[in-house]
């Protein structure tokens, strides 16, 4: 483990110094420790009464960590130096979040009352929704009932909760908040390699020899895993660096190319990125030959993505597409991240599938240092996705087969007529079309805050505040969405209870209870179970439907469910996980320690009989049926598909000139519900402003800090300006800041979706820009990040801006602006 | 020869697909994802009558003979609700699934008359309504037991 001095002791300054002290590796070294601790004042650690042991939930890395407790209180955190995924270190978020837990609780149930919400107890608010969910059952059936979860909770209640919906109620309306962040993540997975399933390992960072980064601000999303790309960066012999995003990021920053696209130009990129492999013979063909299905279709699809073709479109040089495919043709090792960039795009599936196919025409996954990692948004977002409680059914089974419906059936001991696999499963936005129609009838939101996050605000509070549905929501918190529900019930947060997640590289992590929740707040488990024995959810021979109320009880279940699937957990237990801490699934008889990496013998989860999809058409989302599937005989072999670049739903025109993106800053999680009362988190990032590039504001009149309005064609923000080194007619605004009406970013964002992971557009809006008035003094956006303003001292200043292109014009090339250490 | 005509027909039938597409999108504007893909669709339809409207100047100009046009289900009275989606789609499938046989009649006409350019404009034009009607019957199956079931 690193000596660090007092004064460098990580976790008192995780807020300027996010990433912490440098620990420098080399390719195939193991990442040295260092731990990472952060005690309230007034605390010293020999005080510390319990360390209770789990992980973080504040983004999908999931660092192992233990929480401080003192008389039944949280004081603290430290980091476990013995977790795979962090080795000791926290994050911001890590260190610091866990106190948002401790202020503005929700304490009793709600109910509305002459149309405000007031006290009530348990009795009276679980009455009130069973009664509104059996009169609708009666009247309307089982799709009169919608359930939109979260990337929040544990295995235990997603499953417990599928059940619920999948073998008593019967309603393909369920859903997680995961469709706006790890959907496409899922649906890439699918359609490339038959199933859902993280493939590579964080352990492939140790040893690659090139990261690619696409749309994915991992610097700060994943601030740990930054980390641990920097101590390769900075390490004896570092790997190239390629950052596809248009903001100038701190990857950006170290990066050897940066290709700063227009936003909603990926799959323009993707296509050209495959041509150049194909053109170069870059191609390990054996592994094709035997490995894959499409070659010849996807070599014919891209003949025309020039590098030329596509910088016309993506605004970069061509040259700089070239220099990305030679490191990518050229490496041994190369590991490709994908994130938000790519997934909340109109082409979002597309374009990720074409990151799995880059890395399939190489043979380039399956051993150490190479693969892809397609990131997930939030920290249990991988259980949602795989225990059924979201649009899929549990384990990675396909709704289109027959037999898998019978093996749940059989396991739940229901009809398989109740399971709800006549169509696809619902997904989100089409849930809410059903609400605002009234078609759902009971829609049960929990913990997540969707009158902040989803697309087009105006409309979401319009249908959750209409009578013509009836809301309940669970949540720790009275947030934007709780205050237009019918019914609101307090649920226990993160350590005020016991229960499993697991992480976007597949390790499963116990959460093991440290304190109490506050008042009479219960968990999402106890709710559910509630709610299924009031509701009288039976099996076919008339037993209660759920034969658990614990977590431990729980988890078997889902063990039982997950047996024999890709996301085998049949060989863990809890107590395992307390000991050892994370460990990757599948565990089973095979795998009793866990598993790595998967695929390492290039045999893929796409035999008919075993996927979870027979894939889809990627332009227009329709399935693929099983007897087309079956002639392309994929038969354990990767699908190599992509269809032609389409421009985004809406492009800037005269009126509104500018591409809006929307994103997140380091310092807040979501819709800020916990964040927002962590005072070090809010004092970093209070409130909400607006970048624009330096050549614009100059343009349009505006200086550091002037109030702008935003506006596009279904609302407007008003914000601070910062001016900020991001690509020339490009806008940027923060998500997370919902409080008011004003300054979320979803008033402008439009409402359409992928056609197949059906993951929102919140990359591309045409909006106009516009000064209110001067403003008195910077902007409330942080400085040492993707937002840091403009600066005359910045060795960078001028590069990108000093000699400003037209907004449509080819940026400049960042390439060799990265840092001089490395990365090159 | 009466191919000139049929091509003609196709031509006009194509742009009464475009028309209805984009009727579907104004009256159920609520559903994202209908408007998009009708749009999308609606452009396509606009290209293709464009297409065989040039191939056939060129190559099977009119000679006076005209058949009746395809005539395009009634739209726009349908409720913008799911039971409305579902009539409306129903209608949608039932045109372009007219208009997609009209196509494979051409290709068969092409091979007929050895003629590789109509071969390869029909196959695509026949393949690209192979998308539009598999959507439209996959999205009808999406809707029907919400629209039937839990709405009224």
């Amino acid at each position: 483990m690193t000596d660090l001095t007092a004064q460098e002791r990580p976790g008192r300054d995780r807020i300027t110094d996010i990433w912490g002290a440098r620990t420098p590796f080399a390719a195939g070294e193991a990442w040295p420790d260092r731990v990472d601790e952060y005690l309230i004042d007034g605390v010293e650690a020999d005080q510390v009464q319990n360390w209770v042991r789990g992980a973080c939930l504040l983004c999908s890395n999931g660092c192992g960590l233990e929480v401080a407790v003192i008389d039944g209180r949280m004081v603290g955190m430290r980091g476990r130096a013995d977790d795979r995924i962090n080795h000791g270190r926290l994050g911001p978020k890590g260190l610091y979040g866990w106190q948002g837990e401790q202020e503005g609780r929700l304490t009793r149930p709600l109910i509305r009352r002459d149309g405000r919400l007031v006290e009530t107890d348990w009795e009276t608010a679980m009455g009130a929704i069973v009664e509104r969910s059996k009169a609708l059952l009666e009247t309307k059936g089982p799709l009169s009932h919608g359930f939109y979860t979260s990337g929040q909770l544990t295995i235990e209640e997603y499953y417990t909760l599928c059940v619920i919906g999948k073998a008593g109620i019967g309603t393909p309306h369920m859903d997680g908040n995961t469709r706006l962040c790890t959907a496409t993540a899922s649906a890439a997975f699918q359609e490339t390699f038959g199933s859902d399933g993280q493939f590579s390992s964080y352990t492939d960072i140790d040893s690659c020899d090139a990261i690619f980064l696409f749309g994915h601000n991992v610097a700060e999303t994943q601030t740990v895993l930054w980390a641990r790309m920097l101590d390769r960066l900075d390490g004896p012999n570092p790997p190239q660096l390629v950052c596809v995003d248009p903001r100038r990021t701190r990857v950006a920053e170290r990066a050897t190319v940066h290709l700063p696209i227009r936003n909603g130009t990926n799959l323009a990129l993707m296509n050209a990125l495959v041509h150049e492999l194909i053109t170069l013979d870059a191609v390990d063909h054996d592994y094709v030959d035997a490995h894959t299905v499409g070659f010849d279709d996807l070599a014919r699809a891209t003949s025309d993505a020039t590098p030329e073709w596509a910088a016309e479109i993506c605004g970069v040089p061509a040259e700089d597409i070239r220099r990305a495919a030679h490191i990518f043709a050229s490496g041994e090792r190369v590991v490709s991240t994908c994130s938000m960039g790519f997934y909340q795009s109109h082409q979002a599936t597309a374009a990720s599938c074409q990151v799995n196919n880059l890395h399939l025409l190489r043979g380039m996954l399956g051993r150490p240092g190479a693969g892809v990692l397609q990131m997930n948004g939030q920290p249990s977002a991988e259980n949602n996705r795989e225990a059924g409680c979201g649009a899929a059914l549990p384990g990675f089974r396909n709704f289109e087969n027959a037999e898998h419906v019978r093996e749940l059936a059989a396991l739940w001991n229901v009809d398989p007529l109740v399971i709800p696999a006549w169509s696809p499963p619902t997904n989100a936005m089409t849930m809410f079309r059903y609400a605002e129609e009234g078609s759902i009838g009971l829609l049960w939101i929990a913990g997540t805050n969707p009158a902040v996050s989803m697309p087009n605000l105006a409309r979401i509070r319009s249908t959750l505040a209409g009578e013509q549905c009836f809301v309940v929501v669970s949540d720790g918190y009275l947030n934007e969405t709780a205050e237009l529900a019918d019914v609101v019930l307090p649920t226990a947060l993160w350590a005020e209870k016991t229960g499993t997640f697991t992480n976007v590289d597949r390790t499963v992590h116990l959460q093991e209870k440290a304190v109490d929740p506050p008042g009479e707040a219960r968990t999402d488990l106890e709710i559910w179970v509630d709610y299924a024995r009031r509701l009288g959810l039976k099996d076919k021979d008339g037993a209660p439907l759920l034969t658990w109320d614990t977590p431990e009880a729980a988890f078997e279940g889902w063990k039982a469910c997950s047996a024999g699937r890709p996301c085998d957990y049949s060989g863990l237990t809890y107590e395992m996980l307390h000991e050892r801490g994370g460990i990757q699934w599948p565990v089973n008889a095979e795998h009793p320690d866990g598993t790595e990496r998967l695929y390492t013998d290039a045999e893929f989860p796409t035999h008919p009989d075993y996927c979870e999809t027979y894939g889809h058409n990627l332009t227009t989302g329709t399935p693929v049926d099983r007897m087309t599937y079956l002639a392309d005989h994929p038969d354990g072999r990767a699908v190599l598909k992509t269809v032609p670049y389409e421009p985004a739903y809406e492009t800037p025109d005269e009126e509104y000139p500018f591409r809006l993106t929307t994103g997140r800053t380091v310092y807040h999680f979501h819709t800020r519900t916990k964040t927002k009362r962590a005072p070090q988190l809010q004092d970093a990032a209070p409130s909400a402003w607006i970048e624009l590039s330096e050549p614009d504001a100059l343009a349009l009149g505006i200086r550091e800090g002037d109030i702008v309005r935003v506006t596009s064609r279904r609302g407007h923000v008003d914000a601070p300006a910062r001016v900020s080194h991001i690509r020339q007619g490009v806008v940027f605004a923060p998500w997370h800041y919902g409080s008011d009406a004003e300054t979320a970013a979803n008033e402008l964002t439009v409402t359409a979706w992928d056609p197949v992971s059906k993951q929102p557009e919140f990359k591309v809006a045409a909006v106009a820009v516009q000064k209110l008035r001067d403003g008195d003094g910077p902007s409330p956006a942080p400085t040492i990040t993707a937002s840091a303003p403009v600066s005359k001292d910045d060795p960078w200043h001028g590069e990108t801006n000093a000699a400003p292109p037209p907004s449509d014009a080819i940026a400049s090339n960042s390439a060799d602006v990265g840092s001089a250490d490395g990365g090159r | 020869m009466r191919l000139p005509a049929h091509l003609a027909m196709l031509g006009d039938a194509e742009r009464s697909l475009a028309l209805t597409h984009r009727a579907v999108t104004s009256e159920h504007a609520a559903d994202a994802d209908v408007v998009l893909a009708c749009a999308r669709f609606a452009r396509q339809c606009d290209e293709r009558a464009q297409a065989v409207d040039a191939f056939a100047a060129e190559r099977y100009p009119l000679k006076g003979e005209t058949f009746n046009p395809l005539v395009a289900p009634d739209f726009g009275r349908a409720e913008g609700d799911s039971i409305g989606l579902l009539r409306d789609l129903a209608a949608l499938h039932q045109f372009a699934t007219r208009v997609q046989v009209t196509w494979e009649h051409v290709e068969q006409a092409g091979h007929g008359l050895h003629d590789r350019g109509l071969i390869a404009l029909a196959s695509r034009g026949f393949g690209d309504l192979d998308v539009q009607v598999k959507w439209v019957k996959h999205r009808m199956k999406n809707e029907a037991a919400q629209a039937l079931i839990a709405t009224g």
